[in-house]
């Protein structure tokens, strides 16, 4: 059973309050990748990441076929930040029944909590010719993470939890 | 329609790529690359260490589908998604994985996530690039 460390947990927020930028990274059922960066980030619990749906499009059709998922840290790397958190996710999107149970984790909790991330957290230290002109959520993907793995150099795929 | 990478692509790619595979039944891995060259306009080659290997190692053997964005600094500044297939070979201590490239994707969050670009002529494709940027990393 993972539990993510305080340092994880520094590192898994939004960039612009000392976290980071995260790859999220998903595969169709039969196995073609797709890999897609991510601003909005935070943790819940000890053992849940999540991620703002705001402009998913691919990233969304594998969830919704193959829960099977990966985060890592894209960037900064260098400040020890090299791990890779595997497990299952969903996208809790508007409309889920408040009650619904993603491995402990309430629908009404996580909507409530980040259902308007960009205001909750607004991207002022995103680059204006990356940053986006309207937000568009539909919703937060949990991921109920199984597996961390390092990917440091020279300790590449080492297990950590 | 062929891929062929831009000269603002290749130089991003060539800083860093964060590499994700995954098994037949959709089981993804992800390892990270350090060593990259641009070979050609629509191949690329990673030169992965043992350990950057065994990763991603069982499931490119079943599958060949890589999906790659740029590490780093470059995941903010080259909204980029690269698909294609791999075939590694192993030279002393280091892995050759070359890619050839299929697909190429925009991820800049907004109106253009998701976009395809190698449906694009190489002129058109340009012209789209250097209107939103024109930076490259520093070497």
């Amino acid at each position: 059973m993972v539990k993510l460390t305080p340092e994880m947990k520094e590192g898994l927020v939004v960039p612009g309050k000392g976290g980071s930028l995260v790859y999220l990274c998903t595969s169709s059922i039969d196995g073609k990748p797709n890999i897609a960066g991510m601003r909005f980030v935070d943790t819940v619990k000890d053992d849940k990441i999540l991620i703002s749906d705001m402009f998913l499009l691919k990233t969304k059709a594998n969830i919704k076929e193959n829960p099977e998922c990966i985060i890592a840290i894209c960037h900064p790397l260098d400040s020890g930040r090299d791990w890779v958190f595997k497990g299952k996710a969903i996208d809790i999107e508007y409309g889920f029944p408040p009650d619904f149970d993603w491995y402990g984790v309430k629908a009404k909790e996580i909507l409530d909590g980040w259902g308007d991330w960009h205001n909750k957290e607004p991207p002022d230290e995103v680059p204006p010719d990356v940053v986006y002109s309207h937000p568009a959520q539909r919703g937060v993907v949990v991921l109920h993470v199984e597996e961390v793995y390092s990917i440091e150099k020279g300790k590449t795929g080492e297990k950590i939890q | 329609m062929g891929i062929k990478l831009t000269d603002r692509m290749k130089a991003w790619v060539e800083t860093g790529c964060h590499l994700c595979v995954a098994t037949k039944n959709g089981s993804p891995f992800v390892t990270l690359a350090r060593n990259i060259k641009s070979i050609s306009d629509d191949e690329v080659v990673f030169a992965l260490s043992k350990d950057e290997y065994s990763v991603i190692k069982s499931a490119l053997e079943e599958n060949p589908w890589v999906a790659f964005g740029v590490s780093r600094i470059g995941g903010v500044r080259a909204c980029y998604q690269f698909k294609g297939k791999g075939s590694a070979t192993t030279e002393g201590d280091t892995v050759a994985l070359k890619v050839k490239l299929s697909e190429l994707y925009c991820t800049k969050p907004g109106c253009y996530a998701g976009l395809r670009l190698d449906t694009k002529s190489f002129k058109e494709l340009e012209k789209w690039d250097s209107d939103l940027w024109k930076d490259l990393p520093k070497k």
